[in-house]
């Protein structure tokens, strides 16, 4: 199925989840490439990414698993994103179908001062290290994650660098961070 | 420096001399690396090591999977603060003497992760004092060989009686050499006619040398 067909047979079963976007604009025709074309290109699938209210992922990911037309058996990739200072943060899951050969991409927005959503760690093993990792960089807090802890990072490392506020330190553990101060240490 | 007894106030010159001799020798031929990278630049590490350039022509090839059996630890990749600590820890369990290379623009002052990298520790000298400094990202095999032939010439300077000396100073006086270290670089990337700056930078490295480091160990050449 391509990323429309899907995005719609999910529309149709919670018509309440999902939450309505603009139009994108067209994609403007590519010159022919030589190599062979995939099966479905990756731009694509971002590009109709679905947006789902973050109470209703459980359900929409157990329907994108278990229904024999979509059988989404793969958690690819779990991805925080933080678009805009001051604006609500972004979780995307990729889910792939061995099966199918079809791929889909749903987001939700998760307000920034509360960023909670549900763990998937039940449904997909695989999401245990990629939800620590959004954790650790991003701040996204999963709930019903049975060890979330930081994975990169250091464990007594503050804050969460990859988000658009993050506050830079200067020293850690008196080690300077800052570049400023690597001849003044 | 500081003013410790060493083992030249009780030992004549000339059997110093020959000491030394013999054990800078065995020092320089046997190095033995500790086994362990850090990121692509262990890659190359590795290729230096394999057939094709076989580090081992430099009795350099034998590396051992423990701190405690090497002598010398090429940091080869980026060191992040998490694994600063590690790394300090390894260089605290090696024996003496103990040498160390900063292999790559990483390990040298944070290369590519210098302006915008939170996690990355702005070079290793901020944790171990550092003897040789490889640039390169990664550095090819050639260049490790350099260094490591040139870390024979160091060795080959130093007296048993005095080594110790060396490292103090450099605990010591860390923050002017890295400055002036530091200066010099400065000066090599910004020279645009290349052949020049490198000779220019050979002639400061010769300087920086007669300057900083201890009379005894160059008189030792």
């Amino acid at each position: 199925m391509t990323p429309s067909e899907i995005n719609k047979l999910i529309k149709e079963k919670f018509p309440e989840a999902v939450v309505e976007r603009a139009a994108l604009p067209e994609i403007k025709p590519q010159p022919a490439l030589e190599r062979p074309k995939p099966l479905v290109r990756s731009a694509q699938i971002l590009r109709e990414e679905i947006q789902i209210k973050p109470e209703c992922l459980r359900d929409v990911v157990l329907f994108c698993k278990n229904d024999s037309r979509l059988a989404f058996d793969i958690l690819h990739l779990v991805s925080g994103i933080d678009y805009k200072a001051g604006e609500p943060l972004g979780v995307t899951y990729h889910l792939a179908s061995i099966r199918h050969k079809h791929w889909v991409a749903v987001n939700s927005r998760v307000a920034r001062d509360k960023p909670v959503i549900a763990s998937l760690i039940d449904i997909y093993p695989a999401a245990d290290w990629l939800e620590r990792e959004t954790f650790d960089l991003v701040g996204i807090i999963f709930e019903g994650h049975p060890n979330l802890k930081r994975i990169l990072c250091a464990d007594d490392w503050e804050g969460h660098p990859l988000r658009k506020d993050y506050v830079f330190p200067q020293y850690y553990h008196g080690i300077p961070t800052a570049k400023e101060l690597r001849w003044n240490s | 420096m500081a003013n410790k007894p060493d083992l030249t106030d009780f030992v004549p010159g000339v059997l110093l001399t020959k000491l030394d001799w013999v054990i800078n020798w065995g020092r320089r031929n046997s190095i033995w690396p500790m086994g362990f990278g850090l990121a692509c630049c262990a890659i190359e590490m590795m290729a230096t090591a394999a057939t094709k350039f076989d580090l081992d022509r430099f009795g350099a090839g034998v590396f051992r999977g423990s701190p405690r059996q090497s002598d010398l630890m090429i940091v080869s990749g980026t060191v992040t603060h998490k694994m600063g600590p590690r790394v300090r820890t390894l260089y605290e369990q090696m024996p003496e003497p103990r040498y160390v290379i900063a292999h790559g623009a990483c390990a040298t002052n944070g290369g590519p992760y210098y302006e915008y990298g939170y996690h990355v520790m702005k070079g290793v000298d901020l944790i171990v004092p550092v003897d040789l400094y490889i640039p390169g990202c990664p550095p090819r095999p050639e260049a490790l060989i350099d260094g490591i032939m040139k870390l024979q010439e160091m060795i080959k300077r130093e007296s048993v009686a005095n080594r110790h000396r060396r490292l103090d100073y450099w605990e010591e006086n860390r923050e002017g050499l890295l400055k002036e270290l530091d200066s010099h670089k400065n000066t090599f990337f910004e020279n645009p006619e290349e052949q020049e700056s490198i000779k220019a930078w050979e002639e400061k490295v010769r300087m920086f040398r007669e300057k900083y480091l201890p009379k005894e160990a160059l008189a030792g050449a």
